[in-house]
């Protein structure tokens, strides 16, 4: 069958050509067509729900709406996890969905239980838009003198956002900082009150006059009029003449009552810039699903159709695009693809010292890779740096089926010119060749698939991460092996010239330094045998002291400082503290070249943070600008700067994708989340303080952070029932009225073209900002007498939570902290047995997340899965050797493969990562392979009855090439993996020393340690004899 | 006892005193080896492969699928040649393959030809 299959394209070599032909071409339209990303995308299917309820503290926030919805939520099919979080104004409620679950389906099945739940007046918000954590894909702040901030906002909301929105791919823009206009009815309390005009006239007032509408179709004759009734506000004059009361022939009107001007919303964040002022900043979310690259391409064409729109001197200022990290990732694994190639060439041309057979070995590099991109469409695959890194690891060994039969053809057509004088057709020379390792070389490159397939039952973010790379390695390897086996030897048969009789200089080389070696490695075999298990040993030994981790950081290129300050901090105080952070790191470390500080809550609410909170995205110089090699001494000067010049102020640092994974993970952000479960705000304060005071003494703990959850100031205003009851006001109503007074209560929209303006009312700023003023403020009652705000209220000044967090309805705090300079398991196990010995309230217990959390899981599942691809690879080797004992030989190859990785490892002082373990995956594939085409030589000879003795020598000496080829391509070709600089060859080097260090020793014991193993059990394993053939 | 005796004429075609037939039993591994080293020979030579069932052979030296069939695997490889090759053809197959188990017999070649 198989023989057939390859001989069918021998025979038909012109069809052979024109389906080559035809595969280049399908593969370019592929790659033209494969959508291309930094990331893979690593988000759960996750469902947002962001709730605004303007003026309520986080403790309402949770009773009155998150309370209510995560009872109706419960039970929703598929859930996986349902995370919230109150805080000032703000419920931010998270669903996140079982694996595969689909988003559409996800979202209706929110919205369906939402429909259902009852919330309090004036709570606005819903589903968030459609996106994933890595969804902030571009940001800008608008720059300019000629607008002030109000305008500048303006221009965002209804010129710019309406266009961006509009963009195939963008889920929504977030307006960030700046001043949104609204048109603001600021009541005189004196005046009201000696008018006798209580606030809901007023209220009344402005809501009932203030609509366009249609009353139907009157009929004129033969005509027939749509009747259109004017009533819209347009203008602050429009507000003013509205008519509150008569008194007699007096008409009472809004302005007579209170000012009518133009203000800000109340702002619940700001966007400050370089330290020199507030910004107005955009963000460009994309959807999930959409094709970065081509969105942000977009998104910049109509930014830039935009450019004639924009008023004078104004204009648009990108301080992040994701286009750059992905060109700069998409660079990094595509320089070491091309470097890879070269590398690859250059060896095949000294190994096989024959430009035409490298040369043809040579195209199955493109070939394959545009088949890869074929699959890859197919799949829905995006070309990301874990997909190309896929293909980059995947370059040495995909010369590997072509590397063995273009050697076999080339020897081949060597010896049937030396014995046979050329006599033999050159295409059935090639067949005998293909026929001699096709089996071999169709189990070897199946071994390697196959040891790849445990990645893909990885889970979580190392699934996300790692599911592209194994499947583009499967792809690539399926299709370099289906190639060899049927385009290549066409391709053979019209390069290869006449063969040489003589070996290349480097295999002459190589081969009389090998023999005397083996000879002597097979006359001493205890000896060497020992020596093997030795440096088995040791290697376990230096596996005890390398490291562990979950994922090497990936370098986005940017910086972001996340500052925390005391909780109650006024926006304005925080605001101008931020901007001297700006001042003091621009001046101080010139690495930075700008800095764009986003504090608070977006417009959204995708990001809910308190006024306490600050992100400060750091644009930095070109890195051969900055005095300092690594980006780690980069941030120790800026941490430097913080801690020597402002003290009692909380910073972290990540990256833009960084943080919103972490946040996406766990709902914390950093290395290890402790999460601290119970009922009690305070406690769980208290506990998050002291957890964090004892991670602080482990070694390796750095950023060290719990949020301040307690020290916000209240104002606790209890309404004296009794009171307010004589008076003829209700609980509700007062309360009403505070919000209006503070917050501003909204009653309607103003009109103006596209434009939509709120109009609301709310006390003057300087009464806003006075507690005297506040409380003693007028309320007039229905029957017109009035009565002081502290006349009906207990004042008392109380500290409150900042947020409050849930879990599945249970409320926790947490601690986050990084790590560095050590593993993450071996400080989250001290940790641990530190936080112990923590005296813990009965109801109250730590559960311990961040990445570790991932590093567990990965660990969990790989100690199932690898077992199992063992036994995979076993029933593979079985069958083509039909002998258990040859494939128990083939596979006591690995133990001595992994001695080179490890010692790698700790050599080069890499930790052992996910990505390293993949390495280590690898790994076993390759020197499974060799040790196949090694061990099927040998079975060839000895069924060709050559003694054993001879047979070792003999079959490694003529396998010495192609295993030497195989192990060095590979090994080579992962070189620039290891050189490489850009973002996302941090993820990639672990993976390439792993491979690397393990090739150097799985060569040199196949070469050495296989024959020994042969000779002592090969034949008996095979139940050969050396009788055969006397008798038919 | 009665001689068999052929008619001669057409379309059967005497051959001469030397022509024989040479077989060559081999294993299956070597089949692509034998063949190969066959088809250099010179002047050429025409020959057929033929699948063979071997039985007879002693137990302990049949592996378990060879028990369970209860033969061995062979090929037979069927050569038209004059006497006179046959040296030529064993000593390069000998010398080509040293160690290929190969059993051979020679058996003289009356008439051939073509119905």
């Amino acid at each position: 069958m198989l023989s057939r299959f390859m001989s069918f394209f021998l025979a038909q070599r012109m069809m052979a050509l024109l389906l080559a032909v035809g595969l280049i071409g399908a593969g370019w339209m592929a790659f033209q067509k494969t959508p291309i990303d930094a990331f893979p995308d690593v988000s759960p299917t996750q469902v947002k729900i962001i709730m605004k309820a303007p003026g309520m503290t986080p403790s309402e926030v949770e009773s009155r709406i998150i309370v209510p919805i995560e009872m109706e939520l419960l039970g929703v099919p598929n859930q996986q996890m349902l995370r919230s979080m109150g805080k000032y104004g703000i419920a931010d409620i998270t669903i996140d969905f079982v694996e595969g679950t689909d988003i559409y389906w996800a979202r209706q099945q929110i919205a369906e239980r939402l429909a259902g739940v009852s919330l309090p007046e004036g709570i606005s918000g819903g589903i968030a838009p459609m996106t994933t954590p890595l969804g902030d894909i571009f940001m800008f702040t608008i720059e300019g003198d000629t607008l002030n901030n109000m305008e500048k906002r303006d221009l965002l909301d209804w010129v710019i956002r309406p266009a961006l929105r509009a963009v195939p791919g963008v889920a929504d823009v977030n307006a960030l900082g700046g001043e949104a206009r609204v048109f603001a009815v600021v009541p005189d309390s004196l005046k009201m009150a000696a008018m006798q005009i209580p606030f809901d006239a007023l209220e009344t007032a402005l809501l009932d006059n203030n609509r366009n509408d249609g009353a139907g179709r009157l009929t004129q004759g033969e005509e027939a009029l749509l009747v259109r009734s004017i009533g819209n506000l347009n203008s602050l004059e429009d507000i003013g003449a509205i008519v509150v009361a008569t008194r007699g022939e007096q008409v009472i009107r809004v302005r007579d009552l209170a000012k009518v001007r133009i203000e800000s919303l109340t702002r619940y964040g700001a966007v400050t810039q370089n330290g020199k002022a507030e910004a107005v900043e955009g963000l460009v979310i994309g959807l999930r699903g959409a094709n970065t690259s081509d969105v942000i391409k977009a998104v910049r064409a109509q930014l830039e159709a935009l450019k004639p729109a924009l008023p004078q001197g104004i204009s648009v200022d990108i301080f992040y695009d994701r286009g750059h990290l992905i060109d700069k990732a998409i660079h990094t694994v595509s320089k070491a693809l091309v470097e890879a190639v070269v590398l690859v060439i250059l060896l095949l041309l000294l190994f096989l010292g024959n430009v035409r057979a490298a040369v043809t070995v040579a195209l199955v590099l493109p070939l394959a890779a545009l088949m890869t991109f074929i699959f890859m469409n197919w799949f829905g695959l995006s070309a990301n740096l874990m997909s190309l890194g896929g293909l980059a690891i995947a370059i040495g060994m995909l010369v590997d089926a072509a590397v063995v039969v273009v050697e076999n053809i080339v020897t081949h057509q060597a010896k049937e010119a030396h014995l046979h004088h050329g006599r033999l057709p050159k295409l059935h020379i090639i067949f005998r060749a293909l026929q001699e390792v096709a089996v071999p070389v169709i189990s070897g490159i199946g071994i390697i698939m196959i040891v790849f397939l445990p990645l893909l039952t990885l889970q979580g973010l190392e699934g996300k991460l790692f599911v592209p790379v194994a499947l583009t390695i499967v792809f690539a390897l399926g299709s370099a092996l289906l190639l060899s086996l049927t385009i290549i030897p066409v391709i053979a048969s019209f390069i290869l010239g006449k063969p040489s009789h003589d070996l290349p200089w480097l295999m002459r080389k190589v081969s009389q330094g090998y023999r005397p070696l083996l000879i002597w490695a097979l006359a001493h075999d205890k000896i060497v045998l020992a020596a093997a298990v030795a440096a088995l040993a040791l290697a376990g030994v230096l596996y005890t002291q390398v490291g562990k981790t979950f994922m090497p950081q990936m370098d986005e290129g940017d910086l972001i400082v996340q500052i925390e300050k005391v909780p109650s901090v006024s926006l304005e105080a925080s605001r101008d503290l931020d901007m001297k952070i700006q001042q003091a790191l621009l001046q101080q470390v010139p690495e930075v070249e700008r800095i764009v500080a986003r504090l608070g809550s977006d417009e959204i609410g995708l990001d809910p943070m308190s006024l306490n909170d600050t992100d400060s995205f750091l644009v930095l110089k070109p890195k051969e600008t900055w005095r300092m090699q690594t980006k780690d001494e980069l941030i120790e000067e800026i941490r430097q700067v913080l801690e020597s010049q402002f003290p009692g102020i909380n910073y972290a640092f990540t990256q833009p994708i960084q943080m919103r994974v972490d946040e996406m993970l766990t709902g914390a952000r950093g290395d290890v989340a402790i999460k601290i479960f119970g009922d009690d705000a305070a406690e769980l304060s208290a506990l998050a303080e002291q957890m964090a005071a004892l991670v602080e003494t482990i070694d390796g703990a750095e950023d060290v952070f719990t949020s301040q959850n307690d020290g916000m100031k209240y104002l606790q205003l209890k309404v004296d029932a009794l009171k307010a009851g004589r008076l003829g006001l209700s609980v509700n109503e007062l309360e009403a009225r505070l919000r209006a007074y503070l917050e501003g209560m909204r009653l309607g929209v103003i009109y103006q073209g596209n434009r939509q303006v709120p109009l609301l009312i709310r006390a003057d700023a300087a009464q806003r900002a006075s507690q005297m003023a506040f409380l003693n403020q007028p309320i007039v009652l229905e029957n017109g007498q009035s009565v002081m705000l502290n006349q009906v209220v207990e004042v008392q000044e109380v500290d409150g939570p900042v947020a409050v967090k849930r879990e599945l309805g249970k409320r926790f705090s947490v601690v986050v902290a990084n790590v560095s300079g050590r593993d993450l398991v071996s400080f989250v196990e001290e940790a641990k047995a530190k936080a112990a010995q923590l005296p813990t309230p009965a109801g109250y217990y730590f559960v311990w997340g961040g990445e570790f959390e991932n590093q567990q899981r990965a660990a969990e599942r790989l100690s199932i899965v690898v077992p199992v691809a063992l036994v995979l690879i076993f029933m593979i080797l079985f069958s083509t050797f039909r002998s258990a004992g040859q494939a128990a030989m083939v596979l006591s190859n690995i133990p001595f493969a992994l001695i080179g990785g490890v010692v790698a490892l700790w050599l080069t002082g890499e930790y052992l990562s996910v990505p390293a373990s993949v390495g280590f995956i690898a790994l076993l594939g390759i020197a499974v392979l060799n040790g196949v085409v090694m061990m099927s030589y040998f079975n060839q000879l000895l069924a060709q009855g050559m003694a054993i003795q001879e047979v070792v020598i003999e079959g490694a000496m003529r396998r010495l090439r192609p295993v030497l080829m195989t192990a060095s391509i590979a090994a080579l070709g992962l070189i620039p993996l290891v050189f490489a600089s850009g973002p996302g060859s941090e993820i990639q080097r672990p993976l390439a020393i792993v491979v690397i260090g393990g090739l150097i020793s799985s060569t040199l014991l196949t070469l050495l340690i296989l024959p020994i193993i042969y000779r002592l059990f090969g034949a008996r394993a095979l139940g050969l004899t050396q009788q055969e053939g006397k008798t038919v | 006892m009665t001689t068999q005796t052929f008619d001669f004429s057409h379309p059967l075609e005497r051959t001469t005193d030397t022509a024989v037939v040479l077989h060559l039993i081999l294993p299956v591994a070597q089949v692509n080896e034998v063949v190969d080293c066959l088809l250099a020979e010179n002047p050429p030579l025409f020959f057929s492969v033929i699948d063979v069932q071997g039985y007879g052979q002693p137990q302990e030296r049949l592996t378990l699928r060879e028990q369970v069939a209860g033969y061995q695997h062979k090929v037979m490889v069927q050569i038209e040649c004059d006497l006179a090759l046959v040296n030529q053809i064993l000593s390069s197959l000998k010398a080509e393959l040293p160690t290929a188990t190969i059993s051979y017999r020679v058996l003289p070649l009356i008439a051939h030809g073509q119905l």
